[in-house]
């Protein structure tokens, strides 16, 4: 088994992965921060708390943003090398018509503009131009959806018919649950270290009633619990049922999301005991950081054996 | 495309011998952990006791049988559709070639190809694969691993005539169902030949198996 | 997928690049096949890529350009039972680029192109590997007299001069002979045979290998050997087959070439194939109508039980299924009628069949319990051969390569005279295997005589020989069987490796490795670092074939003549002048040693060449040869007419004579003989087929390690079935419960070609084992398992196939032993490892009767696929 020949792909992906997780859970947040703007509207302050809307989410939104677009680098810079002839990726856009490559490719380089742009008006809030308003509203959403497709065109490089151990739903299935499980939970992090700002300047740490940091935590738990049911099931798992090793690193990293899952539920269980001091928050943002890292290791893990059991001889 | 050239191979004349295998890379260069063509062993059955005298095992239902196998250069070649950049082509006679000089190495060519026939050249960064030695058929000779078959199991030629010669099976167990890609083949079979997608043994390669 | 095979967890670690570019440093030119431009970050891609070890045997990575070289004939020279087939190598500038097969003709099934195994297509891999021996060496510990000779085989090396290499070893050996004498020097090959010559001689080595025991048997009752005579008929005729039986033969991998080209030939025409074999082997995947499994070292009770069904059922009238006409005729000692002179009639072949000889009849019953074939399948067998017409009896040496196996071709020849298949159109009864596979019959083209004068009036020393199988113990112990009941003292003090790879290639080699370490001088002549190279105080490295002056060989409807195709690699010398050199230093008049110059000797070679004449009478020359050749050859001869002119034979290289049926020169054995058996009688001493041979029980008698019957009575043999009993009659196991056959393997030819890469991937040297053994073991393909004999232990890697007869397991014969020494593993799969030194009968080898138990290795050593471990060089000096 060739654990480590596709280390840069496996690199490509997670972080890939991870970036438009984060997008994706970034959008749940502003949605939350704008619902919570929108009952304070209604209470008749309309004009001023968007302007102050604007300016927390954009500072808020800054470090998360810049993850994703590291995130996005990264895994960028890891396919290339992937590649033999790294220089001749020039030509890779090329076979659009036919290759999903191609088309990944393409995928990325959308994603990651879109991002540059996002995150260039983030960086200015205040210089409130007419398109910049038209902009940002639609950018959070515009963003999601390319790296939607993104995590949907690299699932769709696996599914080929001569690798039948790849070519199965349960590989785009577990490609999107790695996306959510990852986003949400380095986002739930990162609400911990820093607090989302009250919708209207108050010092209200729950718009809508609801802690976008649980909301998320209950996603990544369901998605969690999702990928270890799709890892159950995927072929690449029966593929190594033989091995020895592979059998046994598909126990570990169903180990680690098992103890992620555990976590995870106990933090959601924990608030409504002990409505969280400035010391308890940052405890859970350790707990939180620590099940970040498990995961990264069960999905590095999980994407290892998927290579290496797809990446071999037909007969 | 009428001139098309493709492979036959007689399943019932090999030997599993190797030498179209090492005919190959002798011809093409390629070190040890790299192939063009090789060989594929697929074997079944198994022992019961033996109706006749319990005291003994007797074999039930044993077969074997092997099948030389590299670029089948298809009508339809999944690593065509799958290169993102344009390297692989195919000529007016059919045969699938890379452009060295576009190619990427991406590797994404081999992963689509059913019947592994692309080879990673790890000194170039590049793919390479078989070229049914168009510089020796060009000049009217015969792909080396054709000249070198000792029980005459290869043949090369026009896909049209070694299919109204040999009839128009494309697959055995283990290959690929041929309908996928429509690969340029022509399988004389063995006779206890298996049909693609629906086989009872298994592929046993001691080369591959152990490597 | 595998565990042991994880290259992502394993691999050479021991070695780190550095080494792999050294090799590549000291191999002078040649082109590193791997490199790092271009090849993205190694660093990222983990660890060690196959790839990453250099060939240097290779040319570089990519499409070979067949341009500014010229072909030469390049065929094989090796012991390999292929065909003798034809191959050219493209070079350029010194270097072979690539190598192809026959095309000097047009293909025909008739007269076919003599196409090369992927040994052959492999050669250069040989000639320029990384392991080749490259200067002579002297082991850094050995002084004369020994030193620490218990350092053999693990000891450094250090370069020599040729003038130095040649000084110590003159010296050493005119010492040790002088102060022991002649009966101190054990020649275990014969390159420097004509230096021992006038010298006065060494002590030799003797013993049947290859032919199990058709080598003596054979000839005594009336049948070819196999190689230097046949009995089978021609292949042409063996189109008129109806029935074809193979038995215990794998040509596919034991004949390479075209031999399976000829059977399949055969099938073509309608003939039918059963083999009898342990192993579904490839040759049966292509032929065989019908398989039989039979357990090794039983197949002579498998054909007392046919013999015994056909007694039985037989019925001159209804049921004719005993050729009597035949036997009457052409046999002596069937029944009591027919005895030779002098024998005891009570000592008849029937009469032991029946059981009215020792009270056990060889019933099909009595059989199936020995050979694992059932009762009623031995009755339908022996039917199916009797009542087919024409049928081909043919077996392999194999199942003779057994203990206590002299008589097996005496019950097979048994056979074929009761069904009566020989000497007729599509009926025969021999050996097909080796490179007479599938083709009988005299010679129809050879080559002549090299001139070179035998050495006379030299007093021998010595004339003593010692059994294969005791030349270990020999040194060991200091005795050795000299015959029947006569043990003769003997004090070796050296070994000469002068070619062979006796230490490999030899039973009970653990105890070889002891007696080279007990050994005052070893030395090895060689072009690879071998076993004998290893365990050596002094090495010179010899030329290949490619790099002499020329060579020939053939078969029964070709010559080939190989000239030199590059020069001497390195240092290297060819043995020739080695041993004129020695002998220089010894006393040796040179002109004694080489008298015939290279030169001359092709050109007698070449106008001696002779060529069957049309409708196979008569012999014509060869070889038209004008003034002009002679001129520029150099040599001394007269010009000759003949069917190919000189420079057309050495640029193709071979010349076939053209074949067609009934062409005249097809063959038929035994047909004069089995017409008129008076006039035409047989070289035996009743000039029938002896079926009683007291020829044969005295011989074995005098050999002096077992006695038997001058009949075929079955005995069980050491190691054989039986012996993996505790308890045979109860059924109970012994600790070594599986029998081991050891097979020509597709890798080698015997010992040689095991470095090659190309060679080493495509074929593994897997140990094959049953599918019902693996799993009562929980054994898995790819498990690396341990396999133990009463004389040694080997680890390989497993492969489980449903192919193997159950109880059966395998290995490939040659493989270069590789020995740890603080473990006592040998991790190379040497079968000689697990082959004991048991001399029985004529002492032959019995290298397809040992008993074995295989469990899964579970220490420390590491065992990486072949093609992966570094190729076998000298420690300090390369």
């Amino acid at each position: 088994m060739s654990l480590f020949h596709e280390l840069p792909l496996v690199v490509f992906t997670l972080a890939v992965q991870l970036a438009v997780g984060s997008c994706l859970a970034l959008l749940v947040v502003r949605r939350m921060l704008w619902a919570g703007g929108e009952a304070a509207a209604a209470d008749g302050m309309a004009g001023g708390a968007d302007r102050y809307r604007d300016g927390a989410w954009a500072a808020w939104s800054h470090r998360p943003l810049l993850l994703v677009g590291v995130a996005t680098a990264v895994g960028l810079a890891a396919s290339l090398l992937h590649l033999g002839a790294p220089l001749n990726a020039v030509w890779a856009l090329t076979n659009l018509g036919s290759s999903w490559l191609s088309r990944e490719i393409l995928a990325g380089l959308v994603f990651f503009g879109l991002w540059a742009v996002t995150f260039q008006l983030n960086r200015r809030p205040a210089a409130a131009t007419r398109a910049r308003r038209v902009l940002a509203p639609a950018l959070p959403p515009a963003l999601a959806l390319a790296g939607l497709l993104l995590v949907w065109s690299v699932a769709q490089v696996y599914m080929l018919p001569a690798r039948p151990v790849w070519n199965s739903w349960l590989t785009p299935a577990s490609f999107l649950l790695t996306t959510l499980l990852l986003g949400t939970v380095a986002m739930a992090a990162y609400l911990e270290a820093r607090p989302l700002p009250d919708p209207v300047g108050g010092e209200s740490a729950a718009p809508g009633g609801a802690r976008p940091g649980l909301v998320l935590l209950a996603v990544g738990l369901a998605a969690i619990v999702a990928q270890a049911a799709a890892t159950l099931y995927h072929p690449v798992t029966r593929e190594l049922a033989a091995s020895a090793t592979g059998s046994a690193l598909t126990a570990g990293r169903l180990a680690l999301l098992l103890v992620a899952g555990l976590l995870i539920m106990g933090l959601l269980v924990r608030p409504a005991l002990d409505p969280g001091s400035a010391a308890a928050a940052r405890g859970r943002g350790r707990w939180i950081v620590a099940m970040l890292l498990l995961l990264l290791a069960s999905e590095a893990v999980g994407r290892m054996l998927f290579y290496a059991a797809g990446a071999v001889d037909p007969f | 495309m009428t001139t098309a050239l493709g492979f036959r191979i007689d399943a019932s004349a090999c030997i599993g011998c190797r030498t179209c295998v090492i005919a190959c890379k002798s011809k093409n260069g390629l070190p040890p952990g790299r192939h063009f063509r090789r060989v594929v062993e697929y074997s079944g059955g198994g022992w019961i006791p033996d109706p006749e005298d319990p005291t003994l095992m007797a074999p039930s239902g044993i077969f074997a049988y092997c099948l030389s196998v590299s670029c089948m250069h298809c009508e339809e070649p999944a690593c065509l559709r799958a290169c993102p950049t344009g390297a692989l082509r195919q000529r007016d006679d059919g045969v699938v070639v890379i452009e060295s000089s576009r190619c990427a190495g991406c590797r994404y060519c081999e992963w689509a190809c059913p019947y592994g026939a692309l080879s990673y050249d790890p000194s170039s960064g590049r793919m390479a694969k078989c070229d049914l030695c168009i510089d020796l058929v060009d000049g009217g000779e015969e792909p080396w691993c054709v000249t070198a078959c000792v029980t005459r199991a290869l043949e090369v030629g026009p896909i049209h005539e070694l299919r109204e010669r040999y009839g128009s099976l494309d697959a055995l167990a283990p290959l690929p169902p041929g309908e996928r890609t429509r690969p340029r083949l022509v399988i004389t079979p063995h006779p206890h030949g298996q049909l693609a997608g629906r086989g009872t043994g298994h592929s046993s390669n001691p080369e591959r198996d152990l490597r | 997928m595998s565990d042991h095979a994880d290259d992502g967890l394993t691999g050479p670690s021991s070695l780190d690049r550095r080494d792999f570019l050294k090799w590549g440093a000291v191999a002078g030119g040649s082109v590193l096949a791997a490199g790092g431009v271009g090849a993205g970050l190694p660093l990222l891609k983990g660890p060690r890529l196959p790839w990453d070890i250099d060939d240097i045997g290779l040319p570089p990575s990519g499409p070979v350009p067949l341009t500014g070289g010229e072909w030469i004939p390049a065929p094989c020279w090796h012991n390999c039972g292929g065909q003798r087939c034809l191959l050219s190598a493209y070079v350029v500038e010194g270097r072979v680029l690539a190598v192809k097969s026959d095309d000097t003709h047009p293909d025909s099934p008739e007269t076919p192109q003599m196409r090369a195994c992927a040994r052959g297509r492999a050669q250069q891999g040989q000639v320029f590997g990384p392991d080749r021996l490259r200067y002579p060496m002297k082991r850094r510990n050995w002084e004369p007299g020994g030193g620490r000779r218990e350092l053999r085989g693990e000891d450094e090396w250090e370069r020599i001069s040729w003038d130095e290499a040649l000084d110590l070893t003159a010296a050493e050996l005119e010492r040790i002979m002088a102060e022991h004498g002649n009966e101190s020097v054990l020649e275990l090959g014969s390159t420097l045979r004509r230096l021992f010559t006038a010298l006065g001689g060494a002590v030799t080595n003797w013993g049947s290998t290859s032919w199990g025991t058709w080598y003596h048997t054979g000839p005594m009752i009336g049948l070819g050997d196999g190689l230097s005579s046949t009995s089978h008929n021609d292949r042409l005729d063996l189109e008129n087959c109806e029935l074809i039986v193979l038995w215990g033969g794998n040509p596919a991998w034991s004949a390479q070439g075209n031999s399976m080209y000829y059977y399949l030939q055969a099938r073509r025409a309608g003939a039918k194939f059963l083999f009898i074999d342990p192993y579904y082997n490839d040759s049966a995947m292509t032929l065989a109508d019908e398989w039989v499994p039979v357990r090794p070292g039983t197949d002579h009770a498998l054909a007392l039980g046919m013999a015994y069904a056909l007694l039985d059922e037989d019925d001159p009238e209804r049921n004719p299924l005993v050729d009597w006409d035949f036997l009457n005729r052409c046999t002596v000692g069937f029944d009591p009628d027919h005895m030779p002179e002098g024998a005891d009639p009570a000592d008849n072949v029937r009469d032991y069949i029946l059981g009215r000889r020792d009270g056990v009849p060889k019933t099909p019953e009595w059989a199936a319990r020995i050979c694992g074939v059932s009762a009623p399948r031995i009755r339908r067998l022996a039917r199916r051969i009797a009542r087919t017409r024409r049928t081909a009896l043919l077996t392999a040496w194999a199942p003779a390569r057994t203990h206590d196996s002299d008589s097996w071709p005496q019950m097979f020849l048994t056979l074929g005279c009761m069904t009566g298949h020989i000497g007729q159109q599509g009926r025969m009864t021999g050996v097909s295997c080796w490179e007479r596979t599938a083709d009988g019959g005299p010679f129809l083209v050879g080559a002549g005589g090299t001139g070179v004068p035998p050495l006379r009036g030299v007093p021998r020393r010595t004339t003593a020989r010692i059994n294969n199988s005791e030349l270990w113990s020999a040194i060991l112990e200091g005795e050795y069987t000299a015959g029947d009941g006569d043990r003769r003292p003997i004090d070796l003090r050296a070994i000469v490796h002068d070619g062979a790879s006796a230490l490999n290639q030899v039973s009970g080699l653990m105890k070889g490795i002891e007696a080279h370490r007990r050994a005052e001088f070893v030395l090895t002549l060689n072009f690879v670092y071998n076993p004998n190279a290893r365990f050596s105080d002094i090495v010179l490295p010899v030329t290949t074939q490619w790099e002499r002056h020329s060579y020939f060989k053939g078969n029964r409807d070709h010559l080939i003549w190989a000239r030199q195709v590059v020069e001497p690699q390195y240092e290297a010398r060819d043995d020739a002048w080695i041993a004129a050199e020695l002998g220089r230093r010894m006393g040796i008049d040179f002109a004694d040693m080489l008298p015939v110059s290279p030169e001359q000797q092709t050109f007698n070679r070449l106008a001696g060449a002779w060529v069957v004449g049309p409708d196979g009478r008569g012999r014509e020359r060869l070889v038209t040869i004008t003034k002009d050749d002679i001129r520029e050859m150099g040599v001394e001869g007269q010009p000759q007419e003949g069917r190919i002119t000189l420079p057309e034979f050495r640029e193709k290289g071979i010349y076939l004579v053209p074949r067609r049926p009934g062409d005249g020169l097809g063959h038929i054995a035994f047909e004069s003989f089995r017409r008129e058996p008076e006039r035409h009688p047989l070289s035996t001493r009743s000039g029938r087929f002896e079926l009683h041979c007291q020829r044969m029980a005295e011989f074995v008698r005098d050999v002096g390690f077992s006695r038997i019957d001058p009949i075929p009575v079955y005995r069980p043999p050491a190691e054989g079935y039986e012996e993996t009993f505790d308890d045979f009659e109860r059924g109970i196991k012994g600790p070594h419960p599986l029998q081991l056959i050891t097979l020509h393997y597709r890798r080698r030819t015997h010992s040689v070609f095991d470095n090659v890469g190309w060679l080493r991937e495509s074929f593994p040297q897997e140990f094959i084992m049953s599918s019902v053994d693996a799993e009562a073991r929980d054994l898995a393909t790819g498990d690396v398992v341990l396999i133990r004999s009463r004389h040694g232990s080997v680890l390989r890697p497993l492969f489980v196939t449903e192919r193997m007869m159950p109880g059966v397991v395998a290995l490939g014969e040659g493989a270069w032993a590789d020995v740890d020494f603080r473990t006592g593993l040998d991790r190379g799969g040497a079968t000689n490892v697990l082959n004991g030194a048991r001399p029985t009968g004529q002492g032959h080898q019995g290298w397809n009767t040992c008993a074995v138990e295989v469990t899964r290795y579970r220490g420390p050593q590491r065992l990486p696929p072949d093609w992966r471990q570094p190729p076998r060089q000298p420690k300090g000096a390369v």
